[in-house]
This record gives C-alpha cells, sequence and structure tokens, in this order.
C-alpha cells in the first residue's frame, strides 16, 4: 500500500481520469494512482446494478478510448458493492471529494507498510490451516513492524464504522441494532414444535410466535421466518414516510464440516422494488433455530443500521 | 475498561501475478493506529477465497499484539472458506475458531459471492470477529461480563 505519489502534471490527469470514471454507469468513487515504478492503478467502487466484468470493461474501454490512457486490467480493481449510489456516498461522507492523491513516505520508510512483494516473502507464517497467533504479551516494537500512522494510503477506503474525529468531532451516532432478547422452543408430545422469538434494540422489544410441523427444514427455516417477521415490524414502526422496505426470507441451510456445524440464511430487502441480497451466518453449538435466529440477525443488521440510520428520516424509532 | 474503539476497515489492496498467485493487503484501523495484513495464494477457485481472510486475520492479530492486555494467547484460526449455495444464491461462508486460554469459540460470517469477492470476504472475516476482538481488547483474559447480550458476531 504504497503510491499515491503524484507530480503536478499527472496530477491533472488523475483528475481528468476520476472525473471519467465516477461518471461511468454504477461508478460510486474513482481513484487513480500512478506510480513511476509500478504504473498505473485503478480503484473503483461500483453499485451491483451491472456486473462488475461489465464495469471493468467500461472503465479500460474509457481509459482507452476517451484519454488514450491504458491501464492493464489486473491493474484495475473492482470493488462491487450492494449498497445504492446513495447509501455508499452516506457511507463514505456525502461531503467527501476524492482528494487528489497526496506523495507518500519512500516503501522503506513505511514502517509496517511493506508493499505486496515484501508480503509474498512472509513464508513463515502457516499456510495450510491458517493460523494467527497472538504474543499474549504483547510486544511492541515487534508488532509496530505491521503498524502505520494514518495517511492516505491510496487504497480504496472503505471504512466501515468513522472515528469521531474522522466525523468532524460529532457525537457518535447511534447504531440500530437488535438483539436476540428471548427464545423459548416448546416441544409437542405429538410432534412439532412452537417458538417465541424476541429481539430488542433502542429501549423497544416485538415478540412473534410461530408454529412448525418439526421436519429439519421447519429448525432451519421457521425460527428466521419468525425473527424477519419482528425485524420487519421494528423496521415498520420507525417507517415515517411510507417508503416501503420489504425483508423476505429465502432459503436457509445448514453447513457442516469437522470444525464448524454453520446455519447459513439468506434474505432479500427490496427496497423501493430493489432487490439486495443478505447473507448470515451462526454457529449451531447452542442450537439449529437460535443458529437461525443469529444468522437473520447478522445477514439484516448492518442493512438495518443503515436504513434506521439516526439521520435518516426512517430513523425515527417509536419507542 | 482499556480499550473504547472500534475496528474499522480502511482499505485493501489485490494483485495477481501471472503465475496465478494472488497477493492480498488489508488495513484496518483502531484506535487511531493503523495495521496491515498480507497474504499469499492461490488465485483458482476455491483457494482464492482463503488469501482474502487469511489477510484479514494477520491485520487483526497486528492489532491484538498491540492493544490486548493480558497473559493469554489469544489466536484466531482460519478454518476454512466455504462456497455453497443457498436456495441456489452462491454464498460463501468464512468460518473461524477464536481462542483464548483454553476457551475456543467458533466465529463465522457469510457473503453473497457477487462480483468482486476479495472486499466480501473481507468483510465477512471483520463481521465474523469483530466482537470477539473487541472483547478480548476490552477485557483482556479477565471474565466475561454475566449480561453480555445475545446477538450475532
Amino acid at each position: 500500500m504504497t503510491t499515491t505519489g503524484t507530480e503536478t502534471n499527472d496530477g491533472d490527469l488523475v483528475k481528468r481520469l476520476e472525473l471519467l470514471l465516477s461518471s461511468l454507469t454504477a461508478v460510486v468513487s474513482a481513484r487513480v494512482v500512478l506510480d513511476p515504478e509500478s504504473g498505473a492503478h485503478v480503484h473503483i467502487l461500483a453499485t451491483a446494478e451491472i456486473p462488475v466484468s461489465e464495469v471493468s470493461r467500461a472503465v479500460t474501454s474509457a481509459l482507452t478510448w476517451g484519454l488514450g490512457f491504458e491501464v492493464p486490467s489486473d491493474q484495475i480493481t473492482v470493488a462491487q458493492s450492494r449498497l445504492s449510489r446513495e447509501e455508499l456516498n452516506t457511507l463514505l461522507g456525502s461531503n467527501r471529494v476524492d482528494p487528489a492523491p497526496t506523495p507518500i513516505a519512500p516503501k522503506a520508510s513505511a514502517a509496517g507498510s511493506p508493499d505486496l512483494d515484501a508480503s509474498s516473502q512472509d513464508a513463515g507464517l502457516p499456510d495450510s490451516k491458517a493460523s494467527v497467533q497472538g504474543s499474549g504479551s504483547p510486544d511492541r516494537a515487534e508488532a509496530s513492524k505491521s503498524e502505520t500512522s494514518t495517511r492516505d494510503t491510496g487504497l480504496l477506503e472503505f471504512s466501515l464504522q468513522k472515528s469521531s474525529a474522522e466525523r468532524g468531532g460529532g457525537p457518535e451516532p447511534h447504531i440500530h441494532r437488535l438483539e436476540l432478547q428471548d427464545l423459548q422452543l416448546n416441544r409437542k408430545p405429538q410432534g412439532g414444535f412452537g417458538i417465541l422469538v424476541r429481539l430488542t434494540g433502542n429501549d423497544r422489544s416485538i415478540g412473534a410466535q410461530r408454529d412448525a410441523a418439526g421436519t429439519e427444514e421447519d429448525s432451519l427455516e421457521v425460527p428466521a421466518s419468525a425473527a424477519l417477521g419482528v425485524i420487519q415490524e421494528f423496521l415498520r414502526s420507525g417507517d415515517d414516510d411510507g417508503t416501503g422496505v420489504v425483508l423476505r426470507f429465502l432459503a436457509a441451510q445448514r453447513l457442516r464440516s469437522p470444525e464448524h456445524d454453520v446455519v447459513v440464511v439468506l434474505v432479500e430487502a427490496d427496497v423501493d422494488g430493489r432487490r439486495i441480497p443478505l447473507t448470515g451466518a451462526a454457529s449451531a453449538y447452542q442450537g439449529v433455530e437460535r443458529a437461525s435466529i443469529l444468522a437473520t440477525l447478522q445477514a439484516t443488521n448492518a442493512f438495518i443500521a443503515e436504513t434506521m440510520g439516526s439521520d435518516s428520516p426512517k430513523g425515527a424509532w417509536a419507542r | 475498561m482499556p480499550y473504547d474503539g472500534t475496528i474499522s476497515l480502511v482499505g485493501h489492496r489485490v494483485r495477481q501475478d501471472t503465475d496465478g498467485e494472488l497477493h492480498v493487503e488489508v488495513q484496518i484501523t483502531c484506535e487511531g493506529r493503523t495495521f496491515n495484513g498480507n497474504a499469499s495464494g492461490a488465485a483458482a477457485l476455491p483457494d482464492r477465497l482463503r488469501v482474502p481472510a487469511l489477510a484479514t486475520l494477520r491485520a487483526l492479530d497486528a492489532c491484538l499484539r498491540v492493544f490486548y492486555l493480558g497473559s493469554a494467547h489469544p489466536a484466531l484460526v482460519l478454518d476454512g472458506v466455504a462456497e455453497t449455495s443457498v436456495g441456489d444464491f452462491p454464498v460463501a461462508v468464512v468460518m473461524i475458531t477464536a481462542s483464548e486460554k483454553a476457551d475456543s469459540t467458533p466465529v463465522v460470517a457469510s457473503c453473497p459471492l457477487v462480483g468482486m469477492s476479495d472486499l466480501a470476504i473481507i468483510l465477512a472475516t471483520l463481521q465474523a470477529t469483530t466482537r470477539i476482538v473487541s472483547h478480548w481488547l476490552a477485557w483482556g483474559d479477565r471474565s466475561l461480563p454475566s449480561d453480555e447480550p445475545d446477538r450475532p458476531q
């Protein structure tokens, strides 16, 4: 993660390239890095409205035919997000303008920020069953080798949670996340089960009850479906402007490996006709039904946090 | 409580050699400090899916080395990244074992395999581990508060 350096003349070219690329369909953000050693690198953040291969082709064509600027395809990185353009802009900061690349420290002095060639020589770490061990008694000197000060890295920036300083020192916005408050499972002597799911979030608590025939599919699908109904109720209660967000349960699957017993849930979010696939997974060591609910929460919580953000018109939660 | 921060992804970088070797670098930030993780491996599926997960775990390990306060040895072991179909939809499941002292906990997360999978795998790996890593950083090797809410990783 080294190269953002550019001379003034290159800066104009970079700006023109980024402007051109940002105008392409599905492209939300474009960053071009010109490195005298390794050539040009293009980082694209795009929505999912067209396949990533099409985005990549469009970028290549625009650079070649628009400005006569050729970049090898392996130097173009396209990251596709399931979020909309507006959501991505919000996530990245609405006033965010891709800054002109800034000069960086030389590779050798970027302590702990090895370039990839250096990292590929890192053969000392196990590869078969990849293990990452913490030191337990932190060796700060050694750790500092893999630490850098915060700076413009030239990377595609995709911060999940910005610090308060990055947000301009304002108060920390509350991230709405739902938690499993209660799960009651009543196995019936004649077969089947009844399930009570109660979720909590922002001082509210909503529950739902379902009955199931008791097949293995029921153990996966009924708890997820019940949880989704509750989540939908949370969404509905915070929906002030009537805009529809519909969450649909699509499928659930149990995945077993020697080390793991996992429930994977697939949910579809329908936001004004735009369908967004959401997935979540949870370990089944505390029961398949609980895992199914936790996987549903994992699938939807990030989406809920975005949809119900405190700054959003839909963010006012009924209390 | 010595730690009250969040772990955020700053960015990632992917490079593929002509010989089919994939190199992924992941950068995360925690408490205003930045940590890198690197991994290399086969660029072809299904092995490709492991590389971004491994790079992410290495970045988290670098973070733990600095901020973890305790005598235990926390570890995040990548058990695998499985590609599966859920309702005919391709999904990647990141499976990790998190251990501290004698305690081992399986942590998992999944992501749709749509378009570029590297970033999705990185995000899923962070999603799977953030909660337990945050707990380790906040509490060291002290015991878990009894009223810890039940929520996904």
